[in-house]
């Protein structure tokens, strides 16, 4: 016990703890409850992805992206799905373009609401995340009812499922109705809880020019101050038809707080975006004829899409054949666990909890 | 800017580097890009990040692929004043595979340098701490070269 | 019930057989405290449950004998033990902890006459004990021989050290008040009445009420003013190697101590089992233990009042990071509570009687208060927050 009563304590924050969601492991250097160093560990949620996508036809990856990460299945698969019909040249309906938006949107919900409880737990609030759980775990029924199992939705050239019926429409609106009226709860406890002021404001401060160095993506970005949405400034699939305003946060601090806030901003906005959908959606076919296998011609792409935590884009090259040659996934995950690397020098242990629960990583994403 | 735009600024800026500007073909799809030779990647990412013109402050993607003959590294940049993006290619001929690395211009180069170390074995001078980022650290061999023996088949 | 009595109406005499003092260990473990912890603990489920939405443990009536259940489950399980730790001290820990709670309920006063010892120093001998409750988290943590246990283990410490401070000074005013060390003298010192209370006697006492409740919260470690057992940050802190019987063993000494320092609270504060006269006059018509029994109950239904509102709070309130907990404690905790020692000296100076006007007053303050927070509290649970869902379930 003897090296214990040295200064510095060597501890893994991981990757069994619940800051890391299971898969992420902290090197760090305690000398008492300050951090002095922590280096992040990843690689426990590596599924060699992008091999896969070496051996397998087109077609077959959709499945396999979407399992890049669980929480938010359509983030990769999307990004995926879309960069193979850029490069095939394959247009998809109209009406399976909206369907797509509203699975992204109802995922981006679930995910958040996830984040939300996730971030009350960290806290020690655990009223809030029950009833935050709660919430997220409706939603999940409601995502489950309209698009079936996770990762077989989105397909190349449309989707698999239509939507169920006007009972789940109605219900659906009203259940985002009371969403509305929780997440003004939330935010109001974030705003005005003392105890959430305190260990929120000001903790794990990422400036802009932090955040565009290291890549920083998505919500993190935007609680950094910086406006960008791939949805607003570089318009796919149908969203230039929809309107969106870029949920920012006012405060503009880009710590923790800030991060919680655009977080509960996007929600609201991703509800009114699915309230759009079903009011414009156009009927008509829900998947384009395409010749199997897809053979798309050689060349490479990278296509971007706004995930849920941030743009996921995918690179692809092709040969000419009916698999691709190389397949990477770029996603938000990594360049936040990069910049945690940066950051943890110097910091109580619970704020540097706290940073880390606030960039809501997911180390499936991040590892791939 | 657009692409060809830049390429041409690049060829005035600097016109001692020998650059390439791939674009779209009936045979050959996808985004157009750049391509440079490996010893002057350096000084061509420095004028990209510091000059006024083009301002690359992001680099959002870097990886490689392995053509057999050559493995070539791809380099996305992304300007958020300019809202322009660039794609900037190099290859590197076997056996010495070696380039100079990006991390003191972009920081998150360091992971992704890293984890292109990891896949492909690609050696960068310069980088600060050069190891396995997503595979153990007795892992041998490089998982998404072509010549890499698939064990689980 | 005889046999009972007995042991509760005499004290206990040194020269007791063995077997007399054995019975008297059954029963202070298995007919006072087991009851009182399962009661603690239904509480603390039914009001989780409540705010959080989820059907849990108390949900029911009939989960009143969740804790028994627990019991069962736990008993079942293997009492694992690394290959690593220092065996005897990590078996002892828990025994330890739990023999401090235990032996604090000796002095503890149910009723006028249902109390084991009638000591003259019971305050003093209580507090000791609760100096005593952060012992065993500091050898749990040792023992385990792993960083995160010490650390939380520090930190637990920390946290006691605190809260026994406080706990320390708000005694003192007590004491200061009522010139007593003994329990019974103190109880019997107030009346039945609101107004006759410690709490309403002064604004100090007031002010070392709610400094009490503070440094209880420290002590048992829950949640406005605890982060040392935090599941999500320091993996349960010094519990985190228990399994099996020595983990239930820690968890119902921590309920224990909850309600022993709760009824202390009630004691020193909200008149103890202090009953209406006119009560125990019907009552002693029909039994001569009956007016016992009506203390107890109204001692019961206090102490469990206090424990409903800390979990109340407990249920809102998100926790204090540790340095935030030591900085209001010894910036601004302490000060205050010594402020209220020296108020407290005045006040006996001016008024050695107490001023009549100051308690009435005190105490319609309170009510008021009192059905404010109960209307928030059933605007929040009842009317606000419910979900009007009518979805299908998949």
């Amino acid at each position: 016990m003897n090296e214990w009563l040295g200064e510095e304590k060597k501890v893994c924050i991981g990757p069994h703890h619940p800051v890391t969601r299971g898969g992420m492991n902290f090197i760090a250097s305690l000398d008492g409850e300050t951090l002095r160093q922590a280096i992040p560990e990843i690689g426990y949620c590596h599924r060699s992805l992008e091999k896969i996508a070496e051996n397998t036809d087109y077609q077959g990856f959709t499945t396999y992206a979407s399992q890049a990460d669980p929480l938010s299945p359509y983030s990769c698969q999307w990004s995926y799905v879309m960069a193979v019909e850029k490069l095939a040249e394959i247009t998809v309906p109209r009406r399976a373009e909206f369907l797509r938006v509203i699975a992204m949107e109802l995922n981006r919900i679930t995910s958040h609401l996830h984040f939300l409880s996730f971030m009350a737990e960290i806290i020690g609030a655990k009223i809030l995340k029950a009833q935050s759980f709660k919430r997220a775990e409706i939603f999940s029924h409601y995502t489950t009812t309209f698009c079936g199992n996770d990762n077989m939705f989105l397909q190349i050239g449309g989707v698999v499922r239509d939507l169920c019926s006007s009972d789940w429409e109605t219900t659906l609106i009203q259940f985002l109705d009371h969403l509305k009226t929780f997440i003004d709860e939330y935010s109001y406890t974030l705003k005005n809880n003392y105890v959430f002021q305190r260990q929120l404001s000001f903790t794990g401060v990422i400036s802009v020019e932090e955040a565009i160095q290291y890549n920083l993506v998505g919500p993190n970005l935007r609680a950094s101050g910086l406006a960008w949405d791939l949805r607003k400034n570089r318009p796919y699939s149908i969203y230039s038809e929809l309107n969106l305003e870029i949920p920012t946060c006012q405060r503009n601090k880009g710590d923790a707080h800030d991060r919680v806030q655009v977080r509960i901003d996007e929600i609201a906005q991703s509800a009114s975006l699915i309230r759009q959908c079903l009011e414009k959606i156009p009927q008509g076919p829900i998947q384009c004829k395409i010749t199997e296998p897809i053979k798309p011609k050689t060349g490479e792409i990278y296509n971007c899409i706004e995930g849920v935590r941030g743009d996921t884009g995918t690179y692809l090259v092709s040969n000419g054949t009916t698999q691709p040659h190389r397949l990477k996934l770029r996603t938000g995950s990594f360049s936040s666990l990069a910049l945690l690397e940066k950051m943890g020098r110097e910091i109580p242990l619970s704020d540097y909890l706290t940073l880390i629960a606030s960039l809501d990583i997911s180390p499936w994403e991040a590892d791939r | 800017m657009q692409i060809r735009h830049i390429f041409e600024h690049l060829q005035k800026d600097l016109s001692s580097v020998f650059f390439e500007l791939h674009e779209d073909s009936p045979s050959h799809g996808g985004d157009p890009f750049i391509l440079v030779p490996a010893m002057s990647l350096l000084p061509v990412c420095d004028i990209l990040k510091d000059m006024q013109r083009y301002d690359f402050q992001c680099l959002s993607n870097l990886t490689a692929v392995d053509f057999q003959d050559h493995l070539r590294l791809i380099y996305h940049l992304f300007s958020y004043t300019h809202h322009h993006s660039l794609t900037l290619t190099t290859s590197l001929l076997p056996p010495h595979y070696e380039i100079d690395s990006v991390s003191r211009l972009w920081p998150i180069a360091n992971w992704f340098e890293r984890e292109v170390f990891d896949m492909f074995g690609i050696q960068f001078r310069g980088h600060p701490s050069l190891k396995r980022l997503l595979l153990p650290q007795h892992w041998t061999g490089y998982p998404l070269r072509k010549d890499y023996e698939r064990m689980a088949r | 019930m005889e046999v009972l009595s007995s042991f509760f109406l005499n004290n206990i005499s040194p020269m007791v057989s063995i077997g007399a003092q054995l019975t008297f260990i059954f029963i202070l473990i298995f007919v006072i405290f087991f009851p009182l912890i399962t009661l603690t603990y239904w509480i603390e489920q039914v009001i989780y449950s409540r705010f959080s939405g989820i059907r849990g443990a108390g949900h029911s009536l009939y989960n009143i004998i969740f804790p028994m259940k627990i019991i069962t489950k736990l008993l079942q399980k293997e009492s694992q033990t690394d290959p690593y730790i220092d065996r005897p001290l990590f078996c002892l820990a828990p025994y330890v902890g739990f023999s401090t709670v235990v032996l604090t309920l000796i002095v503890l006063p149910f009723s006028s006459h249902y109390v084991l010892s009638h000591s003259d120093l019971g305050v003093l001998y209580l507090i000791t004990f609760i100096f005593l409750m952060g012992i065993h988290a500091l050898m749990a943590g040792w023992s385990s021989n792993s960083k995160w246990a010490l650390i939380g283990a520090v930190r637990s410490l920390t946290q006691s050290l605190c809260g026994i401070t406080l706990y320390g000074l708000v005694i003192m005013i007590i004491t200061l008040q009522t010139h007593s060390l003994s329990i019974q003298d103190i109880i019997q010192m107030q009346g039945p009445h609101p107004w006759q209370w410690l709490l309403f006697l002064s604004p100090f006492t007031l002010a070392a009420f709610l400094l009490s409740l503070s440094s209880l919260m420290m002590i048992i470690d829950q949640p406005p003013y605890g982060t040392a057992t935090s599941s999500s940050e320091i993996h349960s802190g010094y519990k985190g190697h228990y399994t099996g019987i020595r983990y239930f063993v820690l968890t119902i000494s921590n309920k224990g101590a909850f309600f022993i320092l709760s009824a202390m609270t009630t004691h020193l504060f909200l008149g103890g089992w202090q009953a209406p006269a006119s009560w125990l006059y019907w009552a002693a018509v029909f039994s001569p233990q009956f007016p016992n029994i009506i203390e107890m109950g109204v001692f019961l239904f206090k102490t469990l009042c206090v424990v409903w509102i800390i979990l109340i709070l407990q249920n809102t309130l998100p926790p204090l990071r540790l340095d935030h907990l030591i900085k209001l404690t010894w910036k601004y905790l302490i000060p205050l509570g010594l402020t209220a020692l020296a108020g407290t000296a005045i006040w006996t100076y001016i008024f050695p009687d107490g001023n009549l006007f100051t308690q009435y007053l005190l105490s319609l303050l309170l009510v008021t208060f009192g059905i404010y927070f109960f209307y928030r509290l059933l605007y929040h649970t009842y009317l606000s927050i419910k979900p009007r869902i009518k979805g299908k379930k998949a």
